[in-house]
């Protein structure tokens, strides 16, 4: 019983959806047309990169040079902040809306979508195909970029858990398909059954728990350096320890939380949750926890 | 025997988060945050960084430099792009994420983003007081 309902929570994880609406930049919007909104419900755990093809397929007949479709260099913002395409689409929604799950939700996320004035706050995309003066013509390679980054973060979590990257490196032709593939259908099943070879069988032998912290009001992340297990090695690290040791102003107490609280894939989470389940029930699909730092509102005193 | 590498940050145009709508959830009277930031400016430290070439890239000289840990691996890259850049032999591939010639590796493994930043990379992957960062002038590990 006990295992069906933790798959049952794993699976309503993978398949958490934002419903978002995306909208071209005026300034990059062809004079005469009409404004459109592409409307569309993406997976948490996935990535902006991904959906771009289509949505630059949607806004052909509107963007102001149709040569820029072939370009790989746009953008997304959310109230002129630009978003982090790197970042899964959930943890982007998190860190930026600052929502209290507990309080309603926006019933959707408007997003711009921008070629013009490439922002420096956020890593950049040179197109793939700028050397040889080609464009891109397969929706593959417009994301070839991203195949890589998305790799290098795979290997980097691998290297937390394991001290190497061996069981990535060592992925057969077809797994190694399989697993992109997998992300980029968002198919939950392939991805899982690749995915956990790289964590040993039993999982207090995970040498780092690869996490970051987004801490959205201080423009700062942080990746805290942490084993599954207490220096006694008997004690499993709780969300709680990690949270007071490395942002002690805002979480004193590991037991209770005061002034702010952490949401990953749009949940609160408790305080005594250990490290290993954290990793196996929240992971994003790059390999890595992300955690954002919500505030607490202060409540009014007296409601009549 | 090593240098500082001094890395201007460039201007910032556009809003960051701290700016955005996160800001209004944050409890007014809160002298908290600025505690957080003076003890973050407070763990700022030097980071030793040594320098590895891999296969035809150029030594650099000194192997070893320090760089402040605010700054992220993007900063390290453009440092040996500024470098190196005229003394690379091979010169057809480009860093899609930087924009630069050179890809920079931590344990000979995986690139770290160019966004991460250096004191939790330090933290995570330094060894024996330093980031040993291998790089090279086309992509090495994939």
């Amino acid at each position: 019983m006990g295992a069906t309902i933790d798959e049952d929570i794993k699976e309503r994880i993978w398949n958490g959806k934002i419903n978002i609406k995306v909208s071209l930049a005026p300034i990059d919007h062809k004079v005469n047309a009409s404004q459109i909104s592409f409307y569309t419900r993406l997976p948490r755990n996935s990535f902006l990169p991904i959906y771009l093809p289509q949505m630059l397929d949607f806004f052909a007949s509107s963007i102001k040079d149709p040569e820029w479709a072939n370009q790989g260099n746009w953008w997304f913002s959310f109230q002129d902040v630009p978003i982090r395409w790197n970042l899964p689409i959930g943890v982007n929604f998190d860190i930026m809306t600052g929502l209290n799950p507990d309080e309603p939700t926006l019933e959707e996320w408007n997003i711009i979508l921008n070629y013009s004035n490439y922002p420096n706050t956020i890593v950049p995309i040179f197109n793939s195909k700028k050397s040889n003066g080609a464009n891109f013509h397969r929706h593959d390679d417009r994301i070839q970029f991203f195949h890589v980054y998305w790799l290098n973060q795979m290997k980097e979590s691998c290297y937390c858990i394991n001290g190497n990257c061996n069981s990535i490196m060592s992925l057969s032709k077809t797994d190694s398909n399989l697993f992109w593939g997998s992300l980029l259908s968002h198919a939950r099943d392939t991805f899982m059954s690749i995915n956990q070879k790289h964590v040993p069988l039993d999982p207090l032998n995970i040498r780092i728990i690869p996490i970051r912290i987004h801490i959205s009001i201080l423009n700062k992340v942080i990746q805290p350096n942490v084993t599954p297990t207490k220096d006694d090695q008997k004690d499993l690290t709780t969300l709680g320890d990690i949270l007071q040791e490395t942002i002690p102003e805002l979480f004193p107490s590991s037991l209770m939380y005061t002034i702010a609280f952490p949401i990953t894939h749009g949940i609160k989470l408790p305080i005594n949750l250990s490290l290993i389940d954290l990793y196996s029930y929240f992971a994003f699909s790059d390999g890595f926890v992300h955690i954002s730092v919500v505030f607490n509102q202060p409540k009014p005193l007296y409601i009549i | 025997m090593s240098d500082d590498i001094k890395e201007a940050s460039p201007p910032v145009n556009n809003p960051t988060l701290s700016e955005s709508a996160v800001l209004d959830k944050v409890p007014k009277t809160s002298s908290l945050l600025d505690e957080i930031k003076e003890r973050h400016a407070q763990e700022v430290c030097k980071i030793s960084i040594r320098f590895i070439p891999i296969g035809s890239a150029p030594e650099i000289t000194p192997k070893v430099f320090k760089i402040s840990s605010s700054n992220n691996f993007g900063a390290l890259l453009s440092f040996l792009d500024k470098r190196l850049g005229n003394n690379l032999i091979y010169k057809n591939q480009i860093n899609h994420l930087t924009g630069g010639r050179i890809f920079g590796y931590l344990h000979n493994s995986f690139a770290p983003s160019p966004d991460e930043n250096l004191d939790n990379l330090y933290k995570n992957f330094g060894i024996n007081g330093e980031l040993v960062v291998s790089y090279s002038d086309r992509v090495a590990f994939s």
